[in-house]
């Protein structure tokens, strides 16, 4: 499963990152593997994910959304 | 002494320097880059300190506009010591950077900011420890309460007192790092040349330095209690609501653009009734000085005629837009917007916070380009920019628009179905060349603007009013007066059978186009005086509607982008606005 099919609340723990694309730039803002994340808010019309990744929030496009492969925890 | 600044992005590092240095703030513009770095000064125990402000960066290695300045700075300045801030709340993170920093063998000194958010959220750090996992000073900082500023001189004072190099030496070890362009034969993946190769993908070394901060960020952490919640926290998880925050979003732009357009609507008379006697003042003065001729009268006139429209038009745009982006920076709105407007700008193949400037252009499109460095990176500002300067009408132009259009009974309903085409093919040409980057946005947590921090913002942004804009625009407007008065343009007059084939309009309506450039609200009065049909009024309107940059705007676009962006512009400009003619000239009943 990838970020885009879970639960507002939910919390997930990163699997892999598919794709080289945007991988440097989820490394940066601390989306990596094994790092724990928590989705905050879906905005409407298909628009950005927001995400918890420690005590930092971070807005995702569902295509970059899609990439991350997480499992619940 | 020498001391380079250097963070991750949205860790308070401008209000740290602010804190640290008072207001005293020299903007530089750092060649090749977009990106601007200002130093500060202060005085610890009578010696003098640079302190130098950079962009926040994830990685001294980035290969991003913000990356390269970084480097720049180090190889050039040589720092004696960098001075690493690292968010308190976001430790693990923060620790990446620091890592890579240490490893080039400069001393460093750590400020921990936003320890007192920190404590609020129940996060304890020991500093001690910390500081000695790292080998390096760490002070815990806060720039809004001004704790840690005495450990911060005192520290400096220390570094003084000891020869920093030898002493750092010993404890650092440096590994073979370097920010060079050109390395050496060592090689550990970490160089600027390695990483350029695989800079969209993590490297060993990331992983290593992203492992390491984990360890180290673990040891020194404590999570105490559950933490408080700030009543800012409360407001911040309201404005992320993505609905309901979209709206309150859109209502603070809404107060901008206000406030803009009613400042230089109430400014505009006061500094004219300043500047006309000093223009008249200066007429006189360059009449009596200048040899007679038609050199000295083009001057004498258009001298006086260039100071009006800084000191009306941009001036207000830089002071007012300067004011707003500081505050929405400094208080975390910024990024926010992006977010709301994310599905909005992928319609036009734009990044979301495009639509800010464009909305700001119906006002006047001066302020607008100021407002284009929302933008995440230079190819979408080129975009905004464009955009702004050949669709999207200010209101001056379509009061001066609405009025010709009633005059010659021209069709509304073709000009404005045309400027939704062409910005539409426009936005969607344009973002095939420059493709929107993955969306992938920090959200700061909201801040209580602080008043220094802001007014140095406004400084940085007004900087080069009086040493670029000013001159510049002098120069242009004496240009653009020579080249009206010695009436070059009346050749168009001869181009009547060229301008009859291809667009359907007289000679005479195609000296309107080339007018916008001088201003573009005065185009559309060219037109009245012509006799035309409705449909050459129709086609001319279009043209003149969808062409040029007026000049304040240009002196924006080459002060923001460059003189070769500008040039790109002006030569799309000319070819919209002739596609339109023919297009239209093809399409509508004779």
């Amino acid at each position: 499963m990838n970020m885009n099919d879970i639960k507002v609340g939910q919390k997930v723990k990163v699997l892999t990152i598919e794709g080289k694309g945007a991988e440097k730039k989820l490394f940066d803002i601390g989306i990596m593997t094994g790092a724990q994340l928590e989705l905050v808010s879906r905005h409407p019309f298909r628009g950005p994910l927001v995400i918890k990744v420690g005590n930092a929030k971070v807005a995702l496009g569902r295509s970059v959304a899609k990439q991350v492969r997480v499992e619940a925890i | 002494m020498k001391v380079i600044a250097i963070g991750n992005p949205n860790v308070g590092k401008s209000a740290v320097l602010n804190r640290l240095t008072g207001s005293q703030i020299f903007v530089s513009n750092y060649a090749g880059t977009s990106v601007e770095a200002a130093r500060t000064r202060m005085i610890i125990a009578d010696r003098e300190v640079s302190i130098y402000d950079t962009p926040g960066v994830f990685s001294i290695f980035s290969n991003t506009d913000e990356g390269r300045t970084v480097r720049r700075l180090l190889e050039d300045e040589k720092p004696d010591i960098i001075l690493n801030i690292v968010d308190a709340t976001n430790l693990e993170r923060n620790l990446v950077l620091t890592d890579e920093l240490m490893a080039l063998g400069i001393p460093l000194l750590i400020l921990l900011n936003q320890i007192d958010m920190a404590r609020d959220l129940g996060i304890d750090i020991d500093t001690r420890l910390l500081s000695e996992r790292l080998g390096h000073p760490v002070i815990s900082f806060s720039a809004t309460s001004g704790e840690g500023y005495a450990e911060f001189i005192k520290t400096m004072e220390a570094k003084f007192a000891i020869p920093p190099r030898e002493t750092d030496q010993d404890i650092i070890k440096p590994r073979v790092y370097s920010i060079g362009e050109s390395n050496g034969q060592y090689c550990s993946g970490n160089c600027w040349n390695c990483s350029k190769q695989i800079n969209e993908c993590t490297s060993e070394a990331d992983l290593q330095r992203a492992q390491e901060a984990r360890i180290i960020s673990n040891l020194v952490t404590n999570m105490t209690n559950e933490g408080q919640r700030l009543k800012l926290s409360r407001i911040q998880t309201w404005i992320d609501k993505p609905i309901l925050g979209s709206f309150f979003l859109l209502f603070i732009a809404y107060l901008g653009f206000y406030t803009l357009l009613k400042f230089i609507q109430l400014s505009e008379g006061p500094i004219n009734a300043l500047l006309v006697p000093v223009g008249q003042t200066i007429e006189k003065f360059l009449v009596n000085t200048l040899p007679p001729g038609w050199f000295s009268e083009i001057i004498a006139q258009a001298v006086p005629e260039g100071l009006i429209i800084p000191f009306t038009i941009i001036m207000p745009a830089m002071l007012v837009v300067g004011l707003f982006m500081a505050i929405l920076e400094d208080t975390g709105l910024l990024p926010r917007y992006s977010v709301a407007l994310e599905r909005l700008g992928s319609v036009f193949g734009l990044s979301g916070q495009g639509i800010i400037p464009l909305a700001l252009g119906f006002g006047c499109r001066t302020p607008a380009i100021v407002a284009s460095r929302i933008m995440p990176n230079h190819g979408q500002r080129f975009i905004i920019v464009t955009l702004l300067s050949i669709v999207i009408p200010c209101s001056a132009t379509l009061g001066v628009l609405a009025a010709v259009i009633a005059a010659f009974n021209a069709y509304l309903a073709v000009i404005i179905g045309m400027m939704l085409l062409v910005f539409a093919v426009l936005a969607k040409l344009l973002s095939r060349m420059v493709p929107r980057e993955e969306f992938i946005y920090e959200l700061p947590p909201l801040r209580i603007p602080i008043t220094s921090n802001v007014i140095n913002k406004i400084k940085i942004r007004f900087s080069g009013f009086f040493t670029e804009v000013l001159p510049l625009l002098l120069v242009m407007n004496i240009a653009v007066r020579m080249l009206m008065d010695s009436g070059a343009l009346e050749y168009f007059k001869a181009m009547e059978g060229f301008s009859r084939a291809l667009f359907g309009i007289p000679g005479e309506a195609l000296i309107a186009v080339f007018i916008t450039i001088f201003q573009r609200y005065l185009a559309p009065l060219v037109l009245i005086n012509l006799s035309l049909t409705s449909r050459e009024a129709t086609i001319a309107i279009a043209m003149i509607s969808l062409s040029l940059p007026c000049l304040p705007a240009i002196v924006m676009t080459i002060r923001e982008l460059g003189l070769k962006n500008l040039v790109k512009i002006i030569m799309m400009g000319l070819a919209t606005s002739f596609s339109v003619g023919i297009f239209l000239n093809i399409i509508l009943p004779q």
